[in-house]
């Protein structure tokens, strides 16, 4: 019986493991057990207090989440950054008070969209400016490219064409 | 299985690539790899050649006009990079430089 090489098989194994388990570990390091293993509150939906508070943790950043704002999260940290927001509603105070009231103490990071002053501008200008910028950069460069490549000697394709009509001109007589 | 594999991964590639090679008269050698200019002007001449007894084919019925306007069209593009490699030889050649 001849010995088939297990190497290549042993590894595609590996690779579809790895496929199959990076997720699910990432998953876990995102949202761990301990983060998630409380009561879920149940936080006011309705009325205008109901949408204030959702507008407002809707703009705050969950700490120990991956792009989810604090209303998205059932951490612990999260809760209890909802209980000072609703708190704060009931006692009657504006979404921007609210939002500054958590700005002065975390600093501008706990907003999931940075305030489009300093700094920041930056980061809402750069999007746009590649946006509106790029297309016109990469059409610049590649038409000087082109600009460039068609002077090294080479004829354009109509002159070929023209020289090729009138050889086979000749040829025909 | 790895080595049946390969095999027939090896004569898909022959297959696919052999025409570059073995294509009548050479035509379907790319230009962009002759460095000879006399070669080329051979090539554009051959070219030539193909396209008027082809023409002849067509004309006298013996090739239909779908297999007529695809060589055409073969043998134009083929004369076109042919015309250009010679070009850039010539203007390289003429510069002091070698072919790449």
């Amino acid at each position: 019986m001849t010995k088939r090489p297990m190497a290549p098989m042993l590894a595609l194994f590996l690779m579809l493991l790895m496929t199959l388990l990076t997720p699910r570990l990432f998953a876990l390091g995102e949202a761990g057990p301990s983060d998630t293993d409380e009561i879920k509150k149940a936080w006011p939906t309705e009325g205008a207090k109901g949408e204030l508070f959702h507008e407002v943790a809707g703009q705050l950043r969950c700490p120990t989440c991956t792009g989810l704002s604090v209303l998205e999260s059932d951490a612990r940290f999260s809760q209890q950054i909802k209980e000072i927001v609703l708190e704060q509603v009931e006692s009657g105070r504006s979404k921007d008070d609210i939002l500054k009231y958590f700005t002065q103490r975390y600093g501008a990071w706990i907003l999931r969209s940075p305030p489009a002053q300093g700094f920041n501008i930056v980061a809402w200008a750069l999007p746009i400016a590649i946006l509106v910028l790029g297309p016109p950069a990469v059409w610049f460069f590649v038409w000087r490219r082109r600009r460039t490549v068609s002077t090294i000697g080479v004829r354009p394709t109509s002159d070929i064409l023209r020289e090729m009509d009138i050889r086979l001109a000749e040829l025909r007589r | 299985m790895i080595f049946a594999t390969m095999a027939i991964g090896v004569l898909l590639l022959t297959v696919l690539l052999t025409p570059f090679w073995l294509g009548r008269g050479g035509l379907l050698q790319a230009s962009a790899s002759i460095n000879s200019q006399a070669q080329l002007l051979g090539l554009k001449d051959a070219l030539l050649k193909a396209y008027l007894k082809d023409e002849l084919a067509f004309t006298a019925g013996a090739l239909p006009a779908r297999s007529w306007h695809q060589r055409r069209d073969f043998l134009t593009n083929r004369y076109i990079d042919a015309a250009r490699r010679l070009d850039f030889l010539a203007r390289t050649q003429a510069d002091g430089g070698g072919a790449p």
